[in-house]
């Protein structure tokens, strides 16, 4: 009885949620024409805007397709300025705790279907101007779904510990030995971008395996593979950084295949950010170690 | 009588091996025309981007390739050839009105671009590019991540 009264006690302390105060917000307005740039960035339209949309339309972020994983099945909720149904009563505080430190409003755990491991690397001025450009959005009334979880997935406060293991805290921090064109492609890649959510494997309890960063992983829908993209890829390691950039504005490959499955949305995200930001991402990704595909 | 049945199980065997052969037969000829359709595009917009001179006689030839291609290729999915290539999403088969109608539209796209051919270089390069925008509009849906 006590030990167990001992385990429940600890797993309550140890899955509490640590949210980030307010002194480290700066002390200026967020800057909506920033924030759009990160919006593309960040892919936020991909899992948040309805399905199928298209054109202006994928600015509505009133939720989106079924997120399916070895988990269970993520339904992304409605993040539109909506005040009952989106994030309208949420403040940049709010905002910010939940891409640096995954919790929401009240302090509750949100599952990582939600790459918060990946936004956690923005700095909080970033994240200051990303909420100015989504307050800026359509509110759209669409109600949330519930997510389809089994157990124990399905204890939202079991993420807690999960994070202990996966989420770091840490900001990006640039690598002085390297040009500036490749910290800013590191930057996009490991934070906004997410790219390691699906181009780097995860072991049996959702981790990433950072040993083999970027090169490749089953896809999570169960169906398909998501291609290495290091400089060992066995698909693109012999592409050029001027082949990367053009596949990421065009869709097309130097053979002129193209870009297909959830890496449509992806590439076409990409195609909105300026010509320098598509260059920096190809640098740093020629500049990564290659690691060999897996067989 | 032992004659009937090994005649019967020579039939069987014959039968099960030429559909495995026909299904990776598919397989490769799937392939094999969504590369025809890739080296067409890339002849046209080598031509666009000023890589090589533009030749209508061979613009129209490349745009030609496609229709062809565009035409075989949704004939190339029938029941039970799921497992013919590890790239194909079963969508093929559950929207299969849907993908023929891409490969269609494809089809006709490249029919309207060899015409722009005859028109030269600027009739061309937007024919060219409403050719290629239908090759992500059906892998999106259709080709599995890879």
């Amino acid at each position: 009885m006590a030990a167990l009264l001992v385990g429940a006690a600890s797993f309550w302390l140890l899955t509490e949620p640590k949210p980030l105060a307010a002194s480290v917000l700066p002390d200026r307005a967020g800057d909506p024409v920033k924030g759009e740039l990160l919006f593309w960035a960040g892919g936020c339209a991909s899992c948040h805007a309805a399905p199928g949309s298209k054109g202006d339309d994928r600015l509505k972020l009133a939720g989106g397709e079924p997120i399916v994983s070895p988990f269970g099945t993520f339904h992304a909720p409605n993040i539109s300025p909506d005040k009952v149904h989106g994030i309208g009563n949420w403040s940049t505080l709010d905002f910010v705790n939940a891409m640096k430190r995954g919790l929401g409003p009240d302090g509750e755990q949100l599952y990582p279907a939600f790459p918060y491991t990946s936004y956690q690397r923005m700095p909080v001025a970033d994240l200051v101007d990303l909420k100015a450009y989504l307050d800026t959005l359509p509110a759209d009334a669409t109600p949330n779904k519930a997510h389809e979880l089994p157990f124990p997935f399905s204890i939202r406060r079991g993420v807690g510990l999960w994070k202990l293991l996966y989420l770091d805290g840490e900001t990006f921090a640039p690598d002085p030995s390297k040009s500036d064109e490749i910290n800013r492609g590191a930057y996009l890649v490991q934070g906004p971008g997410h790219c390691n959510e699906c181009h780097t494997p995860r072991n049996a309890i959702g981790g990433l395996d950072r040993s083999r960063a970027l090169a490749g992983a089953p896809d999570p829908s169960g169906k398909g593979t998501i291609p290495n993209i290091t400089p060992g890829s066995s698909t693109m390691g012999d592409w050029t950084a001027d082949d990367i950039a053009n596949f990421l504005e065009t869709g097309m490959t130097p053979d002129f295949d193209s870009v297909g499955g959830t890496m449509v949305e992806v590439q076409e995200n990409m195609a909105k950010l300026p010509a320098s930001d598509r260059a920096a991402i190809a640098a740093y990704l020629k500049d990564l170690p290659p690691i060999a595909s897996a067989k | 009588m032992r004659g009937i049945w090994v005649a019967a199980g020579l039939v069987i065997a014959l039968a099960t091996g030429s559909a495995a052969l026909a299904a990776s037969d598919l397989g490769a000829q799937r392939e094999a025309d969504m590369k025809a359709i890739g080296g067409s595009l890339k002849t046209g917009f080598d031509m666009v981007q000023g890589k090589t001179d533009f030749d209508a006689a061979k613009a129209k030839a490349a745009m030609e390739t496609i229709v062809a291609k565009a035409t075989e290729f949704p004939t190339l999915f029938p029941a039970g050839s799921e497992s013919a290539d590890t790239k194909a999403s079963p969508k093929v088969w559950t929207d299969k009105a849907d993908f023929e109608a891409h490969a269609a539209k494809l089809a006709s796209d490249a029919k309207a671009a060899a015409a722009a051919a005859d028109g030269g270089l600027d009739a061309f390069k937007p024919a060219i590019g409403a050719v290629a925008a239908n090759c992500k509009a059906c892998h999106q849906t259709y080709r599995l991540s890879d």
